[in-house]
């Protein structure tokens, strides 16, 4: 068996929200003023229906017939064995993954856009703006926006533009108005034009480029949207790990024992996970892997690394030379510490316990997406293959504890748009450049003696 | 000291933007503007602090050690930002 697809008509009808189930619940982000976030403040830049989903503590949230006639298109995506892996191993392990990469646009993301530009489409919205690195998110809206008659609008940091222009063309492709950010088309565009005409733009300024090109149609009519982080984001993607479970559930596979994503905003990564955290939460004993690279590292490690008392930083904002104190040390691994730039939701689920996150280094991750390969054939992207890193750190241990261990993983997208990281990597210029351990421990010693301020956890995991 | 642009031909893969960057980019990204993850994603392969202490004053590398906000927080800032800009009418 190589592997496991369902019928459109074994698709799941909910997505699953783990808001529902976290034992130490989020708390609202508080804004400027220090009071709650309100719905009504998120108007000017998303429809209610999402809004609504953004802040819901319901469990499951039914899905739209009409989003699933749309994403038949690829899904239920299929759930792989890659028995090649384990055979290059020699593992006895048994590895299974989600090919999130069958896509149209190539990677997980198209289930969120699909979803939002529908949610937006009903709430008479025509047209929607939002910002793009190198692409995989604004071709991915670009795809759902097209099938659904709507205008895309996407603003594009200019060194993406320039250096990588094959996700621009997909854009273009699907119909939608790509441009470089800084662009001449908002005040925040051209007054940086104004500064600095060459400047190769950054995502920050294509954020306000995007969000300014929303708020300021006076016709109510266009809104913004963002790839990852946020709630209702997760939410979409869970549909990943459902289908997951029914496809294990049809080979009688009845325990997963570890499942792994890797997580940058945390959308992949929670778009599998969720549905097996869940179980975690009520007992099951599964081991949950968020990777990521070493090099700047969000949870594991680092200098920078932030563990507030409250998950989503319901703190007011500080005085910024007070915000030192909240700096913690942890050269290396240590759970629970968390970054503000991952969804609060996987960020809440690491502080629990339920997730580990774990870091590997960028040159093993290539040569794991090299023998991924070059064993099951699929080129992934630079960001997949750090859970397959993890995986095959897994499936090694499997092999020294003797174990018949069942590891899922999120195979979250090709990585065809992403060959001169590969050549990169075989030309041998990735090398590291790690530091000496002295002189790292030097860097770190400043920050040393800080206090850790207490986590909102249950402490069972 | 060495100099400024010592190690701006040096590569990593920027997890926002999903691709090679030069060091070059996270200090400057064009306009003489640290990229707030400077530190965190380069502290393990070069002294990145004492270089920053080294060629930067003290008040362009407070905001590196700011507090990194939620995502909601930075959404209601850019909203409010953009209203001031071009106050909207909505219909809707």
């Amino acid at each position: 068996m190589i592997k496991v697809l369902l019928s459109e008509d074994e698709i799941p009808r909910q997505w699953y929200n783990l808001a529902a189930d976290l034992p130490s619940p989020l708390q609202p982000p508080l804004g400027p003023d220090g009071k709650p976030i309100s719905p009504d403040m998120l108007a000017p830049v998303f429809p209610m229906n999402l809004i609504e989903q953004e802040v819901s503590r319901e469990r499951w949230i039914d899905i739209p017939p009409e989003i699933l006639e749309i994403l038949y298109l690829w899904r239920p995506s299929p759930l792989y064995r890659a028995t090649r892996l384990e055979k290059a191993l020699g593992t006895p392990a048994r590895i299974y993954y989600k090919n999130e990469g069958v896509s149209p646009a190539g990677s997980h993301k198209p289930n969120t856009a699909v979803a939002q530009a529908w949610y937006n489409k009903q709430f008479g919205i025509k047209r929607i703006t939002t910002e793009t690195g190198a692409g995989q998110w604004g071709s991915a809206l670009a795809f759902a926006c097209c099938l659904l008659d709507l205008e895309c609008k996407v603003f594009m940091v200019r060194i993406s533009y320039d250096q990588k222009p094959f996700r621009k063309m997909m854009m273009q492709t699907w119909g939608a108005n790509c441009v470089p950010s800084p662009s001449p088309e908002t005040r925040a565009g051209r007054d940086m034009l104004a500064k600095s005409p060459d400047t190769p733009g950054s995502l920050g300024i294509a954020i306000s480029e995007a969000i300014e090109a929303a708020v300021s149609d006076t016709s109510g009519q266009t809104r913004y949207s963002l790839g990852s982080v946020l709630n209702h984001v997760l939410l979409h993607q869970t549909i990943i790990g459902l289908e997951a479970k029914k496809q294990l559930g049809k080979i009688n596979e009845k325990k997963v024992d570890v499942v792994i994503g890797c997580a940058g905003g945390g959308s992949n990564f929670a778009g599998l996970a969720f549905p097996f955290v869940v179980d975690k939460i009520n007992g099951a004993q599964i081991k949950v892997v968020a990777a990521e690279p070493t090099s700047c590292p969000t949870m594991t490690r680092g200098p920078f690394a932030y563990d507030f008392g409250d998950v989503a930083a319901t703190t007011p904002l500080l005085p910024m030379h007070t915000l030192g104190h909240n700096f913690i040390p942890a050269p290396i691994h240590a759970g629970g510490l968390r970054y503000h730039g991952l969804a609060p939701l996987v960020s809440q689920s690491i502080v629990e316990g339920l997730v580990s996150p774990q870091a590997f280094d960028q040159l093993d991750c290539y040569a794991a997406a090299v023998l991924w390969a070059r064993t099951e054939g699929f080129i992934p992207a630079p960001e997949t293959s750090h859970a397959i890193a993890a995986v095959i750190e897994q499936a090694k241990q499997a092999k020294e504890e003797g174990k018949e261990k069942v590891i899922l993983f999120n195979w979250s997208g090709h990585g065809l748009m992403d060959l001169l990281g590969y050549e990169k990597y075989f030309s041998g210029q990735l090398t590291n450049y790690v530091l000496p351990e002295g002189e790292l421990q030097e860097n770190l010693r400043v920050l040393q003696n800080l206090p850790k301020a207490p986590a909102n956890k249950t402490g069972k995991w | 000291m060495a100099g400024l642009t010592q190690y701006d031909q040096l590569e990593t893969r920027c997890r926002l933007l999903g691709q090679e960057i030069p060091f070059y980019y996270c200090r400057t990204q064009g306009e003489d503007r640290l990229c707030r993850h400077i530190l965190h994603c380069w502290f393990e392969r070069l002294p990145v602090e004492t270089f920053l202490h080294a060629h930067y004053p003290p008040e362009k590398l407070d905001a590196l050690w700011s507090l990194p906000r939620p995502k909601m927080l930075s959404l209601l800032e850019e909203i409010e930002k953009a209203r001031q800009e071009r106050p909207p009418e909505r219909k809707a």
